[in-house]
């Protein structure tokens, strides 16, 4: 077992002063600040490429109960740990060796502190918002809704002791059935060329004496364990010893029937020695929700065993086979003297240091995909676009596009075919573990004569500025349509200057309505600002209500926390992209921004269209930070303000914050509460209903918008600059804002002019 | 379920125990007239409670326990209660006490001449009364003292010996059985009272407050303004009757609003030392035990290291130090609660799983919504 609490060195100090890394000094002066983080040391690890640094840390949860059945402790000792790169997520470890197997815990290839998942979006989007202070309370709410047992979906599925590994074997949906078919053998390939990057290995079931067996690389080891109780998971097992306590330990023996398989592989002649091929130990593990219980499900985990321990090494370690002196190519079974039997499984040390690496283990899906044409016409039109995100929509508009022949397409998407796209992507069973990009642009392609079609791919995220392919391709396009469902890409490619226009397409989450944004021609109107009046549409419009809540369970695709799906019938996906591809074509060729959302009409017979006002954008930079707001909230300030007068008047203003773009975005002014005291020379906000709205704001905009600051009038021929009383209170909204990490916003609106102050603990 | 709160009172003490049958238990009372202005961080206390019963549909307490007669425990609690001892304090909105829970000392008191209109006589009056009248009324030690001054009174002892718990008694009309609740008194000692002038923070009322919820039991200790000295003479008291588990707590509201003379005589630089019985008492905080002090706030500032009045920095240090020991939660100052400007009670639950603050984790801009805003604009 390895410990955050050893690893590096303890510095002298604990205010932070002996750190690097930024966000560890903030999450330092965050801890310090806060009653419920109790620093206790702060240590630093330095290699020779990277650093790590960690704050040892009690942290005490004011509501977890002191005997709570899921064993989460009031005071829990903790490391937070950092790292150089803001593209690497902190760690958030427990430092108590007996913290309990709880879900919602990363796989870490090597047993030691257990690790907290924290977050459920990728740490990609998660990094936007991101303050030291929201990463402690993050903790504190994980801690609690743990303890209470709230972290585990009543629908999850059974887990087992082991968590999900990042390499997957693909077996065939019947594989179950068939692979105990004496006529059949198992064959498995792989989907990588290089064996180190191998994240995918394919299995078939073909008749034995099939040709491909001559070449084939691996020893299928096919063992059914004993059943085990569900368990939550911990860490992946690296070595054999590992597996061995992960599972035999907790009821699930499978060594006996390993031992068994190599004895009777080996037969009566023997096993010839040949390093080249590895062994591929395929568990299906019965679970059983009670001791004694009926299986509920079977799990399939896959591990293949280190080069160096082929069938006969591994027979040999596990005491099945035995080489006799003189004989350096075949080895032979082991028995008991006078006996028939095997020896007795030999002492730990013969085995439990062998090295395995654990593949997760997945079904190809039977079902077929049913494709529709979205039936646009064929516009002829000579222009370069990029696509962002070949996922399920992104796929959909560019095959549509492709196959109207619609613009020349680059293509950029940083991620693998998985088992459960094929059922809404363009990609194919034979496509799982590809590259998307390769797949989308070797199928659309194929639209096409061999060679005849244009198109270019590029693996990786189309804000990376480390691409230069990518950049090349923005460069060069007209046009950039982002379906990359995430925060992030669309507002890096508003900032980014340049003449190719922006265009946002996605789908609401109950699948009901899609939502496309689009930049003006000109480009005048951004896409991270018509991002912000897309939410300030989604909280005045009755009919938004429910428009970015999710009202479907979610379904399970896998075994991370992270990997679960939203059920939306395929044919919402086609239609929303078959309308989309209209849309988008009609945009482009507007010069118009547009925010739209199409959204299915009750019957599903159709959809009704929203537009959205779009106005023009104002940014107000004030220090390291940019405010970004439009004429709309500025014609609706001085509205306010003029019904108002004589008396002042103000409110709460609503938006959200990017730290990484370093920009605050005001979606929208609220007037003041009816309980609010205004006079001719102050005002007082009040509280009466404020609650109600502004988390109605957040709930409709899904936890993005929420009260950055508050706005007031100033009386006429009085300049809208900060007096005495509004330094005192931007000194105290930066003072509860602060708690959250973020500046507080204080807008003042006087006769035809609006100041923006920002004030940052 | 029970409920224990403590009322952002400054540096007095106010807190209620709320049983799962409905029962109400108040210990002390400290209302600031000013707080009726609603512009004081401090509870306007008269509003909340009489807003409590009101929401219960009560006139009353079962319970008012005033651990000990110091204003800072009784402020304007006589305009707040109906006593029966006169009936200028009858009628009206007055609530109600079922029965009146007393330290000796504070029937025995003597008075100057210009401190007969003090509120601390007033009591004493209402508890001569009660105790009188044989009825609504509880006193704790049993001086000789006590005895000589119902003698002289012309009281019978005996037929008002139920009327009287002792240190080391548990306090009749409660039980785990009926209530889920019994109170152990822990102090005051006959010597107390008996030895000489009675000093009020010697003689304060102490309680091993025990909570039973579906067989776990649960304990808190309620002390209100003592002294080290008096808290080791408990500790070893009760470890002499073998009664140590009487010691144990899962949440202590430390005495004298974090004072260090509650550890020690000694205030120490930059931390109070406890003295060796006291720091016995403060490592027997369960796993997960946590403190109150119910005094303003605490801050970690040069400043606060002169400072002469409690809250004591040095002895909130001690207290962090031995919950961390204990593997115990943090400290609650009743005057932080939810903001400085204006607290809110922290009430903690009772239930199988231990005492535990109500409430969720609320995020800064949360905090801002639901108070007003400081006033803005060009004055």
């Amino acid at each position: 077992m390895s410990s955050w609490k050893d690893v590096g060195e303890a510095v002298p100090t604990l205010d932070g002063s002996a750190l690097e890394i930024e966000s560890a000094r903030a999450a330092v002066r965050a801890c310090l600040r806060h009653p419920n983080f109790q620093v206790d040391q702060i240590r630093v690890w330095s290699g020779a490429e990277s650093r790590a640094e960690i704050i040892l840390v009690d942290c005490i949860s004011d509501h977890v109960t002191s005997d709570n059945p899921v064993g989460i402790k009031v005071r829990e000792p903790m490391a937070l740990v950092f790292y150089p790169s803001p593209e690497t997520p902190p760690g958030v470890f427990s430092l108590r060796p007996d913290f309990p197997p709880v879900h919602h815990l990363n796989a870490q290839e090597v047993p030691g502190d257990a690790s907290l998942c924290l977050y459920f979006e990728p740490w990609s989007a998660t990094r936007r918002s991101w303050t030291a202070e929201k990463h402690l309370r993050r903790i504190q709410w994980w801690l609690l809704e743990t303890s209470r047992g709230n972290l585990h979906l009543a629908d999850q599925p059974l887990e087992l002791p082991v968590l999900a590994a990042p390499m997957t074997l693909v077996l065939p949906t019947n594989f179950g059935e068939t692979s105990k078919d004496p006529q059949k053998g198992i064959l498995i390939g792989r989907v990588e060329e290089d064996i180190s990057k191998i994240r995918y290995l394919r299995a078939a079931l073909l008749p034995k004496g099939h040709q491909d067996f001559q070449s084939h690389q691996f020893v299928p080891l096919v063992v059914e364990t004993s059943p085990m109780l569900h368990k939550a998971p911990g860490w992946i097992p690296t070595t054999l010893g590992h597996l061995y306590d992960a599972l035999e330990r907790n009821g699930a023996q499978f060594m006996d029937a390993l031992r068994q398989q190599i004895w009777d592989l080996a037969g009566d002649a023997g096993l010839q020695r040949n390093p080249t091929k590895l062994c591929v130990l395929i568990l299906s593990i019965p679970l059983v929700r009670k001791s004694q219980g009926r299986p509920e499900t079977y799990v399939g985990k896959a591990f293949v065993f280190d080069k160096e321990f082929d069938v006969t090494r591994l027979g040999e370690c596990l005491g099945v086979l035995v080489a006799p002196p003189g004989n350096a190519t075949h080895v032979f079974r082991d028995r008991n003297l006078g006996s028939s039997k095997m020896h007795p499984l030999p002492s730990e040390d013969a085995w439990s240091g062998i090295r395995i690496a654990q593949f997760e283990v997945q079904f190809t899906s039977s079902l077929e995909l049913a494709r529709k044409n979205a039936g646009i016409s064929d516009i002829s039109c000579d222009f370069k676009g990029v696509q962002a995100g070949v996922g399920a929509l992104g796929s959909l508009l560019v095959d549509i596009w492709v196959k109207a022949g619609w613009g020349t397409w680059t293509l950029v998407d940083p991620d693998y075919v998985a088992p459960h796209n094929v059922l809404r992507h363009i990609a194919k069973d034979p496509h799982i573990g590809q590259k998307k990009v390769e797949v989308v642009g070797a199928m659309t392609r194929a639209t096409f004569a061999l060679d005849s079609y244009a198109l270019k791919e590029i693996f990786g995220s189309a804000n990376d500025p480390q691409i230069q392919e990518v950049f090349e391709a923005l460069e060069g396009a007209s046009l950039v349509v982002d379906c990359t469902t995430t925060l992030e890409v669309p507002r890096d490619l508003g900032i980014r200057p340049g003449k190719c226009r922006v265009v946002s397409a996605f789908l609401n989450p109950s699948g009901e309505s899609s939502v496309l944004l689009a930049e003006d021609r000109e480009r005048s109107v951004r896409m991270h600002a018509i991002e912000a009046q897309y939410y300030r549409m989604l909280i005045r419009e009755g009919w938004a209500k429910n428009h970015l809540k999710s009202l479907n369970l979610p379904l399970w695709v896998g075994a991370g926390c992270r990997e679960a799906s939203v059920p939306i019938p395929q044919s919402w996906i086609y239609a929303h992209a078959g309308l989309l591809a209209v849309q988008i074509q009609q945009t482009y060729e507007s010069t118009a921004a547009r925010i739209q959302i199409l959204t299915f009409t009750e019957e599903r017979a159709g959809c009704v269209s929203h537009l959205g006002t779009v106005r023009m954008p104002i940014e107000t930079v004030t220090g390291v930070w940019t405010v970004v707001w439009d004429e709309g909230t500025r014609d609706r300030l001085f509205e306010i303000r003029a019904t108002h007068l004589p008396s002042e008047t103000g409110g709460v203003v609503l938006g959200y914050s990017d730290h990484v773009l370093r920009r605050l975005f005001i979606v929208d002014v609220l007037e003041a509460p009816p309980d609010s005291d205004a006079s001719r020379t102050g005002f007082t906000r009040g509280v009466q209903g404020l609650r109600e709205v502004v988390e109605e704001a957040t709930a409709r905009t899904r936890g993005i918008v929420t009260n950055i600051g508050e706005w007031h009038a100033h009386p006429p021929g009085c300049p809208p600059f900060p007096s005495a009383l509004d330094k005192a209170l931007i000194a105290q909204l930066s003072s509860d804002l602060g708690q959250d990490g973020e500046p507080a916003l204080m807008v003042i609106v006087g006769e035809g002019a609006i100041s923006i102050n920002l004030l940052e603990r | 379920m029970h409920t224990i709160t403590f009322y952002p009172v400054g540096n007095g003490d106010t807190s209620q125990i709320v049983l799962a049958n409905g029962k109400r238990i108040l210990f002390d009372f400290r209302h600031l007239t000013a707080s009726e202005a609603g512009d004081t961080p401090e509870i306007n206390l008269k509003e909340r409670l009489r807003k409590e019963l009101k929401d219960v549909g009560r006139d009353y307490f079962d319970v008012v326990a005033f651990t000990h007669g110091d204003d800072d425990h009784i402020a304007n609690s006589t305009e707040f209660f109906e006593l029966t001892h006169a009936d200028k304090y009858k009628g009206g909105d007055r609530i109600k006490i079922r029965e009146l829970w007393v330290p000796a000392a504070m029937v025995l008191e003597t008075a100057e001449n210009h401190q007969q209109q003090a509120e601390f006589v007033i009591w004493r009056q209402e508890a001569r009364h009660r105790l009188r009248e044989k009825r609504g009324i509880r006193i704790f030690s049993r001086p000789d003292k006590l005895k000589a001054w119902m003698e002289k009174n012309d009281l019978d002892f005996e037929e008002r010996r139920h009327l009287i718990t002792d240190a080391g008694q548990l306090a009749n009309g409660f039980s785990l059985a009926a209530d889920g609740v019994e109170f152990f008194c822990h102090s005051p000692f006959v010597k107390h009272v008996d030895g000489g002038d009675v000093a009020r923070n010697e003689a304060s009322l102490i309680f091993n407050v025990r909570f039973n919820v579906s067989n776990r039991v649960w304990d808190f200790l309620a002390v209100g303004d003592t002294e080290a000295e008096v808290l080791a003479e408990i500790v070893s008291i009760t470890k002499a009757h073998g009664r140590e588990d009487r010691l144990k707590w899962d949440l202590f509201n430390v005495p004298h609003h974090c004072s260090y003379l509650a550890l020690s005589q000694d205030k120490g630089e930059k931390e109070t030392i406890p003295i060796p019985l006291v720091k016995e008492l403060l490592l027997l905080g369960k796993e997960g035990a946590r403190i109150i002090s119910s005094s303003l706030p605490i801050d970690d500032e040069p400043a606060s290291y002169t400072q002469v009045q409690p809250p004591h920095i040095q002895a909130k240090k001690a207290y962090d130090r031995h919950l961390k020991d204990v593997k115990g939660g943090r400290i609650h100052v009743t005057m932080e609660h939810k903001g400085r400007k204006k607290p809110e009670p922290i009430t903690f639950k009772v239930d199988a799983e231990g005492i535990t603050l109500t409430g969720e984790i609320i995020s800064g801009a949360a905090a801002i919504i639901t108070t007003p805003a400081p006033r803005a604009g060009n004055e």
